[in-house]
């Protein structure tokens, strides 16, 4: 069962990452990532990974995405202009280049010459469990990304105040 | 602190007040650094009594500086440095009053960096650590960038520029050569690590390792001589200079290069040096009979003086490499003599430039009887500037051709041709500037020396009058320092009375001969 | 089982962080209501930091908290000091830039310290995790910051291409990250074992690329000269200085990363591949920076370039070559650099005017200004002499500890580029003396004469040649010598 869910949010996962690529048409590259994110999310939550799971929709498949066409439509590209977006030779053969290195490095990770084994038992995505480790053995670096947050935020703020 | 120090940085005291004084009181600096220069060749003086001159290091200051890299603070008067040393100083209060009214601008910039550059010069004669002796180096050159750049001629940028990128290409390359030296010598000490002079002299390096070194060395101090090559950039540098920074460039900066190769070039890397021997010595002589021939076609007369100064620097450096403490004797001697003839002839172009504002030899004719003074003066510089038996020039030049001819005979004949053509471009240089009608208006209406410029002329005639009649207690106190640092450069062949105290020094075998 | 949250040691560790970040959050709110305060306000949680970071320069033995989330020890100690004083300078100096322009606002120095905490991290830890958020800490505002001048187009591309690159090296070092995990399962640099090779290998030079990006190596230095142009002076100032220190300071701790041959990402990053790339990174970033920088006209664009050519002198200093990494003569020429880049910027900052919204820094302008204003003129002369390594400055004492670690580990070839680089780059350094002394002009100029900027310049004239006449003794009673600061931090590696 779930090798076969698996196996189904992968190609769907990997059919969109393709299609985001490939459309021309912004709005239909956002819809395949939306897709592909939430693919991905259901392959999380085949590992167990429940917390991680509601993250991704929530975040990605949803804030994100809300705000990456709301850009789009504000961008409002002509006809014209969205031509350009689509693949070219040289777009093609680079991405080609980076899949092929990444595929290749994932596949020797996969072979298991050294590492470590990517399933240990401790692996649990609860929230509960998340929440654990984030507040206990991580918990400094959890505080370092609500600083950062905030940096971020005020940089945001003095970017976009209307007159000094 | 030793009478050393008080040399060196008695004039980095003086530039640093002078630095605090109020720009507009001209008066006040000018008397004030003209009484610091005259305190430090006092000062100075005080090096002859008690100077012993057998051949080692008088005088000496021993200090740690940066204890944990072997840097010490290490000072140090033999022969050779020692007339060097009151050349320069007795260059300073001299230089400093030609320029008493030439440089009306800026007087307090020029008397701080005059004096800087005495600090710096000082130290890089006196410095025995390597480490010292680098940053002395450097720290003279700097000062002599801003008075060229400063109150210079027209193309001034241009020629400080120049003169500071060649400068520089050969110092730092020199600095390589210095750390891996000290490397080497840790090495050889047991790690431990030391920039003194005497803890890196007589290290077997190897021949390929001491061939690279050496080059590192020569380019640096060859760039300084200068030997062709790599003169270019005197002419212009020496062109648009102020008079006094002529003056002191090729009074004493010049022998900067000549003293290095005596000092650390040769002894340091023996095999090298008589391996590249012949090729300088070649060097030598091109540049003694190029320059020479080039500044017989000069119509400008300082630029002349320019190009007359490498043709005399060759013969030092011919003197240094012919191996003979009787060359090499010459060598030092010429760069002494050099040092006073050269220095009154730029400052007597200048004498002449501030009354007419130019340097073009055509421009004159007739001076001698409108300014009879001046003219003898200057013809007494010539005289010694050519080597006249009974001026300075003779004493050197003929040393050097003595040891050339024992080195071989062909060296010897070529650069005896140097001598003819430097007599030849001098004197008819004097005669188109000094005798014939008096061809301008301008001319006629010259003024003779003033008081304060034959006080300035005076010292300089005397002494190269003085050291043609009497050359012995220069070459006296001088032999065996030379003889020493040739030693120390493997060769075998001195004939030494005294028997040196053994520093540990070993020599390398014998060169191989060419 | 819980470990107890918060202990003394983790407060003492932490404590500079958690002031610099508390600081940058006082700061930006404090801006809703005395924005005209922010820079005092901000150098008092700086200054309190310094006091905390102090004792830390003597810690015997380092501390290390959370993984090695945090690493204090003496190198994090006397590297975040370096970072302080960069940006007690960028305090000092921003005020009469900001003032004069009408947007002296609290924000931007809360920024400042905001950066500032994501630095001092970066250079105190061993866990990718923290370095990667640490990066982003440092980065984000920096962002902001060279784009904080609105009127001025230059600002604004400055900003977003900084931003544009700047996200991509975190996101390459983030990968590498990745990929370091992978092959090892941990996150913990210094507990790094065994590890699939390819996969380590990988990793550890993505995330080497990514530390090259933010120290502006070629070829991934693209980004610099415009950034550094277009960014407000002091904040190019801060941002040459801080960020070169971090970087740096980063990459010392992982290139002597402790488990030596057994840790995978230490091992190849000293190890044979790295040996045939380093040197020639770093002859192609010094040769590179020094020959653009010859024929640059504006202060500013020639002062970058002159960054990233000083970045390829401190490269030398990591390539191991028959012995370990030079971290004394790098920690001893960050401090210089620190001092003699931010004085040169100090005079720019004191020469440059505007004109209709643009800054305008072009040297030629002021011609003769050296003996108009001869502290100016003296000062400039002192950080381009000093830049360009002539004693006796702390820049030469520097560059003579660089290249000499680097002779004894017999990178004798090596050296002899980095000296011609350096006589190459004597050019450019003594074009501004050339126009400062050795050209006359009538045209009068304004010159910017706040006493914060004095003094700033005439502090670091007086460090520089301190530092070069005597790097052996202290500079107040009481205060040890930089070289020994430098030694000790430098023995605190493993």
């Amino acid at each position: 069962m779930e090798s076969v869910l698996f196996w189904i949010l992968s190609v769907v996962a990997v059919a969109s990452a393709v299609l985001t690529v490939s459309r021309s048409n912004p709005l239909a590259s956002a819809l395949s990532l939306t897709v592909c994110l939430v693919a991905v999310a259901g392959l999380f939550a085949t590992l167990s990974a429940h917390f991680l799971f509601i993250i991704q929709l929530l975040v990605y498949a949803g804030a994100v995405m809300v705000l990456v066409i709301y850009v789009i439509m504000l961008l409002n590209l002509k006809e014209r202009e969205m031509k350009a977006l689509g693949l070219s030779g040289p777009r093609v053969f680079v991405s080609s280049l980076v899949a092929v290195f990444v595929v290749a490095l994932l596949a020797r990770a996969q072979s298991g010459s050294g590492g470590f084994d990517p399933v240990s038992p401790v692996l649990d995505g609860s929230a509960r469990r998340v929440a654990e480790i984030i507040f206990t053995s991580y918990v400094y670096p959890f505080e370092v990304v609500s600083i950062l947050l905030l940096a971020a935020v005020v940089g945001v703020v003095v970017l976009g105040m209307k007159k000094f | 602190m030793g009478l050393l120090s008080q040399l060196i940085f008695l004039p980095l005291a003086g530039a640093l007040i002078v630095l605090a004084m109020p720009g507009k009181a001209h008066k006040a600096i000018r008397v004030f650094s003209f009484a610091v220069t005259l305190l430090l060749f006092a000062l100075s003086l005080r090096l002859l009594p008690g100077f012993v001159g057998d051949g080692s290091f008088e005088f000496a200051e021993k200090a740690i500086w940066i204890g944990a890299f072997g840097i010490g603070y290490h000072l140090g008067v033999d022969g050779i440095s020692l007339f060097l040393v009151l050349l320069t100083t007795f260059l300073a209060p001299i230089v400093y009053l030609s320029a008493w009214n030439s440089i009306d601008a800026r007087v307090k910039e020029f008397s701080f960096f005059y004096l800087l550059l005495q600090t710096g010069m000082l130290g890089a004669f006196l410095a025995l650590d390597l480490f010292l002796f680098y940053v002395f180096w450097e720290l003279m050159l700097i000062p002599m960038v801003f008075l060229i750049g400063i109150w210079g001629g027209p193309r001034k940028v241009y020629a400080a520029v120049k003169f500071m990128i060649y400068t520089m290409i050969g110092s730092l390359l020199m600095l390589v050569a210095i750390l891996f030296l000290v490397k080497y010598a840790a090495g050889v000490h047991g790690g431990r690590l030391s920039f003194d002079f005497q803890d890196v002299l007589g290290l077997a390096i190897p021949f390929d390792r001491q061939i690279l070194l050496f080059a590192a060395f020569a380019l640096a101090f060859a760039v300084k001589v200068p030997v062709f090559p790599l003169h270019t950039w005197l002419p212009d540098a020496h062109v648009e200079a102020p008079t006094p920074a002529s003056a002191i460039l090729a009074g004493v900066l010049l022998k900067m290069g000549t003293y290095g190769f005596l000092r650390f070039a040769m002894p340091l890397f023996p095999d090298a040096v008589h391996y590249a021997a012949p090729l300088i010595a070649v060097l030598a002589i091109v540049s003694i009979v190029y320059a020479a021939l080039v500044a017989m076609v000069q119509d400008d007369i300082k630029k002349l003086v320019a190009y007359s100064s490498i043709s005399h620097l060759g013969f030092a450096m011919l003197g240094l490499f012919t191996f003979t403490v009787v060359g090499a004797q010459g060598g030092m001697f010429t760069m002494i003599s050099h040092g006073l003839t050269a220095a009154a002839l730029f400052l007597l172009v200048g004498v002449i430039y501030e009354r007419r504002h130019t340097r073009k030899i055509a421009d004159y004719g007739g001076i001698a009887r409108t300014m009879p003074l001046y003219s003898t003066m200057f013809l007494i510089v010539t005289l010694g500037a050519i080597g006249l038996p009974g001026m300075s020039g003779f004493v050197g030049e003929f040393l050097v051709l003595v040891g050339a001819f024992r080195t071989s005979p062909l060296y010897a004949a070529a650069a005896a041709t140097g001598v003819i053509f430097g007599a030849v471009y001098m004197l008819w240089m004097v005669r188109r500037v000094f005798f014939g009608p008096v061809t301008s208006e301008a001319n006629r209406k010259m003024s003779d020396l003033s008081l304060r410029e034959f006080v300035v002329l005076l010292p300089l005639v005397a002494g190269i009058v003085l050291l043609g009649v009497h050359p012995a207690p220069l070459l006296d106190r001088m032999e065996k320092s030379v003889a020493r640092q040739l030693e120390r450069a493997g060769v075998t062949e001195v004939m030494s009375p005294v028997g040196y105290d053994g520093d540990g020094t070993q020599h390398a075998p014998a060169p191989e001969e060419q | 089982m819980n470990p107890p949250l918060v202990t003394g040691d983790m407060l003492r560790a932490a404590i500079p962080f958690i002031l610099l970040a508390a600081g940058g959050t006082v700061v930006s709110l404090a801006g809703a209501w005395r924005s005209k305060r922010g820079a005092l306000f901000a150098a008092l949680f700086l200054v309190l930091a310094f006091w905390k970071l102090f004792p830390l320069l003597d810690l015997e033995k380092g501390i290390e908290l959370w993984d090695g989330a945090v690493v204090a020890d003496r190198m994090s100690a006397f590297l975040g000091g370096m970072l302080l004083l960069s940006g007690l300078f960028a305090l000092i100096v921003s005020p009469p830039v900001l003032r004069r322009e009408g947007r002296n606002r609290a924000e931007y120095y809360g920024l400042i310290l905001f950066s500032l905490s994501g630095m001092v991290l970066f250079v105190s830890t061993t866990n990718l995790l923290v370095l990667f958020l640490a990066l982003e800490l440092m980065s984000i505002p920096l962002y902001v910051l060279s784009g904080y001048n609105r009127g001025d187009d230059r600002s604004g591309e400055a900003a977003l291409k900084y931003f544009l690159l700047g996200s991509f090296s975190s996101a390459i070092l983030l990968y590498g990250a990745a990929l370091l995990f992978g092959a090892t399962g941990t996150i913990n640099m210094a507990a790094m074992t065994g590890g699939d090779p390819l996969l380590a290998t990988a990793g550890a030079f993505l995330v080497l690329t990514g530390f090259l990006f933010k120290m502006a190596a070629v070829p991934f230095h693209m980004w610099a000269p415009d950034v550094y142009d277009g960014a407000p002076t002091p904040i190019t100032s801060f941002m040459a200085t801080s960020v070169k220190i971090a970087t740096f300071g980063a990459l010392l701790r992982i290139f002597s990363l402790a488990g030596g041959a057994a840790n995978p990402f230490a091992h190849i990053l000293t190890g044979e591949n790295a040996a045939k790339i380093l040197p020639w990174l770093a002859v192609m970033t010094m040769t590179l920076g020094n020959v653009c920088a010859l024929t640059q006209t504006n202060i500013k664009r020639m002062l970058a370039y002159s960054s990233i050519a000083h970045a390829g002198y401190l490269l030398l200093g990591l390539i191991p070559g028959s012995g370990a990494v030079d971290a004394k003569g790098i920690l001893y020429y960050l401090f210089a650099y620190l001092l003699m880049t931010t004085g040169a910027f100090t005079v720019v900052i004191a020469l440059s005017t505007r004109d209709k919204g643009r800054e305008v820094t072009g040297v030629e302008r002021y011609a003769g200004i050296g003996f108009r204003r001869p502290f100016l003129g003296i000062a400039m002369a002192v950080f381009l002499f000093s830049l360009a390594g002539i004693p006796p400055t702390a820049g030469f004492f520097g560059k003579y500890l660089l290249f000499s670690g680097a002779v004894h580990r017999g990178l004798t070839p090596l050296v002899v580029v980095a000296v011609l680089n350096s006589a190459l780059s004597v050019y450019y350094y003594l074009r501004p003396v050339v126009v400062f002394y050795m050209r006359d002009t009538d045209t009068p100029v304004r010159v910017d004469d706040a006493l914060s900027l004095r003094v700033a310049s005439l502090a670091a004239v007086v460090l520089l040649i301190w530092f070069g006449c005597l790097p052996n003794i202290g500079s107040l009673p009481g205060v040890p010598a930089l070289l020994h600061w430098v030694g000790s931090a430098a023995a605190a590696l493993p």
